[in-house]
């Protein structure tokens, strides 16, 4: 929802697919897009090689600055998902109505944790 | 500060490690990540709200041993986590500190958190645990991944766990939390948390910020990591507001990590 929202307010509509689908599916009118999720990919699961590689792909489109804030952020949402989750926590009201229609495009609505975070 | 608080004070011999971590990094590394990683390690080494240092240190180790765990590997595959009969590779010397039970969820946190369940959280007063001992050893869980990860990122070492400092838990229960929301009681929806850690009425937070509230002093620790890691927190409403990425930027890298974890939140 803050992707849209952000996005948006600064007049830059961006597909949402890649953060389901992955690099394949990511809109690469983002600057350094496809970098950023591959390296997020590599962080969350890759192999040493693959995040070897994917640093080095990413501070090759990306500022060192740029580059410290990706991993911090990749960081803050491992805790992130491991505190919803790990409380069952159920989505803010406000959230479960703006993103109904998301929810449905993007398939989020089978992720396992939806049982919980849903209500339902 | 309350004297529920725990030190609000950064161990230099800590900072100094993780300065030194980081020093590895490609690239140079901005001061205030390494203060907060140091804050929070300068707190994880002394006795909390209901664990002692030694028993956050060891919930901390076996937040890094669950990631090899050959344990957590196969119960992760099974169609119940709970049916799933085996034991779990330890840290080194963990054993005898903590309670099985509650190693058993500091790993499930790590490797298969969307299965963990109310009635594994209630389970844990069979061990003489309540949900407040539950929630503190969450929260150290999440902020050892949180800066685990993002070491992991920099391509610089894990930092080394310091040693522990004395001291007797407070065992102080907030007042007035609200059940049956979620798995564990949280601070009221209108209500948010002080920098002294009280609870005043007014304007509401995510549920995300409310969700570790039964222990204040991990709601402070979630604070200060995710102001240097994601958003200062008085930016967080601003939408178009970033750091040198932009804010679009880091809400892909967001979305993109919670997918990975299955995160429907």
């Amino acid at each position: 929802m803050l992707l849209r929202a952000s996005s948006q307010s600064l007049g830059e509509e961006v597909e949402l697919d890649g953060v389901v689908q992955g690099v394949d599916a990511v809109d690469t009118r983002m600057p350094a897009s496809k970098e950023l999720v591959a390296f997020a990919d590599a962080v969350v699961a890759g192999s040493e090689e693959e995040l070897t590689a994917a640093r080095t792909a990413l501070l090759s489109v990306a500022s060192p600055e740029e580059f410290v804030d990706a991993a911090g952020v990749v960081g803050n949402f491992e805790r992130m998902v491991r505190i919803a989750d790990g409380t069952g926590i159920p989505l803010d009201d406000y959230a479960r109505d703006a993103t109904e229609e998301m929810r449905e495009d993007l398939g989020l609505n089978s992720f396992a944790s939806a049982v919980h975070t849903l209500g339902s | 500060m309350s004297s529920k608080a725990l030190s609000n004070e950064t161990d230099r011999d800590v900072l100094d490690s993780v300065v030194g971590d980081f020093a590895g990094c490609p690239v140079p590394v901005r001061s205030d990540l390494a203060d907060a990683h140091g804050f929070v390690l300068s707190r994880l080494r002394r006795a909390g709200t209901w664990w002692t240092g030694a028993e956050r240190l060891a919930i901390a180790a076996e937040s890094r041993a669950a990631n090899i765990c050959p344990y957590c590997a196969e119960r992760k595959k099974a169609l119940s986590p709970y049916t799933f009969k085996g034991e779990h590779t330890l840290a080194p010397g963990t054993a005898g500190v903590l309670p099985y039970p509650i190693i058993d969820l500091v790993h499930m946190a790590v490797t298969d958190v969307t299965r963990i369940t109310k009635k594994a959280i209630d389970d844990l007063a069979d061990a003489g645990l309540s949900d407040a001992h539950y929630v503190e050893a969450l929260g150290v869980v999440v902020v050892m991944r949180s800066m685990d990860q993002t070491c992991r990122g920099l391509g610089v070492p894990l930092h080394t766990l310091p040693s522990v400092v004395d001291g007797t838990p407070t065992r102080i229960r907030p007042e007035n939390m609200v059940e049956a929301e979620a798995y564990v009681p949280m601070v009221p929806a209108d209500a948010f948390m002080t920098e002294d850690q009280d609870f005043t009425p007014g304007r509401g937070v995510p549920n995300v910020a409310r969700a570790l509230t039964l222990v204040p002093n991990a709601v402070y620790e979630w604070f200060v990591l995710s102001n240097a890691q994601y958003i200062p927190s008085a930016q967080f409403g601003h939408v178009t507001e970033g750091r040198s990425l932009s804010r679009p930027q880091i809400e892909l890298l967001a979305g993109r990590v919670s997918a990975l974890n299955d995160c429907f939140y």
